[in-house]
C-alpha cells in the first residue's frame, strides 16, 4: 500500500504537478513515512496514506467522496421511513417519559396501546401536554429520550 | 360557579376525569377543595395541603382565533398576582417569576398547575394564604405572614373574577398586551438567574425579558441570549 491517497494543494486541484506527486509517493514508500508535505513558494504538497486519509481537507482522489452516500444511504432510508409514519410534536418543549421522576414510563417497544392512550408528556411552559395514541397498535418506536428538548413537529413515538 | 368539597385527591386530577369522561366543565367553573390528599405540582412534586390555603382548578377552552394554549401558564400566574396584590403592604415585594410562580421576596407564596386534556386546559392554582409548608430545598411564604390574609371563600371569588377578566383580554386583545403587564409584576430585567434546562444542565445569567411567544430570554453570562421554553427557573 505504497499509493498516494489524497493530496492537499494551497489552490485548486488543477495546479497539482502530478508528477511531483508521484515521486513523492515513490519516496513514501521507499522511507516507510505515513506522511510528507513539500513547499515550495506559493505551493504546498502533502502526500499522505493510510488513515491519514480521512483528515485530508480537500482529497483528490474522486472515488471517496462518491462513496460516502452510498455507505450511508442504507441506514438513512429507513430510518426516514419511520419517521414518515411517527406521531410528531405539536409544539415545542420538553418530553417527559413518565408521569412522574422515577415513576414507571407510559410506554415500552412493544407494548400494545389504544387510541386515546397517553403515551408521553410534552411540556411547554409548564403546561402539561399528554401526548394521545392517534390509533390502537403496537409501539415500534420510541424516538425521544426522557426530559429531552422537543422542537415542533419533531417525531416521537412510531406505532404500527 | 364555585363548586366546593371539603376533600379530593386533587382538583385538577377531579377536573380531568370529568372532561375525560366526556362531562361539560364551563369556563368560570372553578372546584375548590378544603383539603387535597393527592395535591400535585410539576414533575410529580407533592402540594402541600394546609387547611385554610386556597387550592382550586378551572378550566379554558381555547379556541382557533386564541392566542397559543401554553401562554395560560402566564395568563394564570398575573391572575393570581392580581387577586393576592391587595393584600400585600409593599406590592413591590411580590414578583411574578416566569412562567407562573408567584414569589413574595425570593419566598414561594403560589403555585400553579396547568395540564391539557383534549382541546381543554385545566388550571390548578394554590395559595398559601394561612399556611406555608418548611422545604428542605425551596423557600415559602405565607400570605398571612405580612398581614390579614383573606378568607378562603372571599379569596376564591376574588380570584374566579381576576381570572375570567384576563381570559377576556388574552381573548380579545391578543398575547402582546398580556406579555407587558405580566412583565411589569415579574423580577425585572437584569435579576440574576440559574436555568436547569431539560438536557443541558444548568444555565446562569440575567434576565432579559419575555420573548413574542412568551418563553423566557436569558442572557447567558457570555452576553448571547436564550430563549427558555421549559426550564426550572431559580433565583441566583
Amino acid at each position: 500500500m505504497s499509493e498516494p491517497k489524497g493530496t492537499s494543494g494551497r489552490k485548486s486541484g488543477m495546479d497539482i504537478d502530478s508528477k511531483l506527486v508521484r515521486e513523492l509517493a515513490e519516496l513514501l514508500g521507499e522511507t516507510g513515512l505515513t506522511e510528507i508535505e513539500v513547499e515550495d513558494g506559493e505551493r504546498k504538497i502533502r502526500v499522505a496514506r493510510g488513515g491519514m486519509v480521512a483528515a485530508m481537507p480537500a482529497p483528490v482522489q474522486m472515488a471517496a467522496p462518491a462513496a460516502a452516500p452510498a455507505a450511508t444511504a442504507p441506514v438513512a432510508a429507513p430510518a426516514a421511513d419511520n419517521h414518515a409514519d411517527a406521531l410528531k410534536s405539536p409544539m415545542v418543549g420538553t418530553a417527559y417519559l413518565s408521569a412522574e421522576p422515577g415513576a414507571a414510563p407510559f410506554i415500552e417497544v412493544g407494548k400494545q396501546v389504544s387510541e386515546g392512550d397517553t403515551l408521553l408528556i410534552v411540556e411547554a411552559m409548564k403546561v402539561m401536554n399528554p401526548i394521545t395514541a392517534d390509533k390502537a397498535g403496537t409501539i415500534k418506536a420510541i424516538l425521544v429520550e426522557n426530559a429531552q428538548p422537543i422542537e415542533f413537529g419533531q417525531p416521537l413515538v412510531v406505532i404500527g | 360557579m364555585i363548586e366546593t368539597v371539603t376533600e379530593t385527591g386533587s382538583t385538577n386530577t377531579e377536573l380531568l376525569a370529568r372532561l375525560r369522561a366526556g362531562e361539560h366543565v364551563a369556563e368560570g367553573d372553578w372546584l375548590v377543595a378544603d383539603r387535597q390528599n393527592a395535591g400535585r405540582g410539576r414533575q410529580g412534586r407533592a402540594w402541600f395541603d394546609g387547611a385554610g390555603n386556597f387550592m382550586g382548578s378551572t378550566v379554558v377552552h381555547p379556541g382557533g382565533g386564541d392566542p397559543p394554549a401554553p401562554t395560560l401558564a402566564l395568563l394564570a400566574g398575573l391572575a393570581t398576582y392580581e387577586a393576592v396584590l391587595p393584600y400585600c403592604p409593599d406590592p413591590a415585594a411580590l414578583r411574578l417569576k416566569w412562567p407562573n410562580d408567584l414569589m413574595l421576596g425570593r419566598a414561594k407564596l403560589a403555585g400553579i398547575l396547568l395540564e391539557a386534556a383534549g382541546g381543554a386546559v385545566v388550571v390548578g392554582i394554590g395559595v398559601n394564604l394561612v399556611a406555608a409548608p418548611q422545604l428542605p430545598d425551596r423557600a415559602t411564604v405565607a400570605l398571612v405572614q405580612i398581614g390579614p390574609p383573606p378568607s378562603r371563600d372571599g379569596f376564591a371569588r376574588d380570584l374566579a373574577a381576576v381570572f375570567d377578566r384576563e381570559v377576556e383580554r388574552w381573548r380579545n386583545f391578543g398575547l402582546e398586551p398580556l406579555l407587558r403587564r405580566w412583565q411589569a409584576a415579574a423580577y425585572p430585567p437584569g435579576t440574576p438567574i440559574t436555568v436547569n434546562e431539560p438536557g443541558e444542565g444548568m444555565l446562569s445569567g440575567r434576565i432579559e425579558g419575555l420573548g413574542p411567544d412568551g418563553s423566557l430570554s436569558l442572557r447567558l453570562d457570555d452576553g448571547s441570549i436564550r430563549a427558555i421554553h421549559a426550564g426550572d427557573v431559580m433565583l441566583a
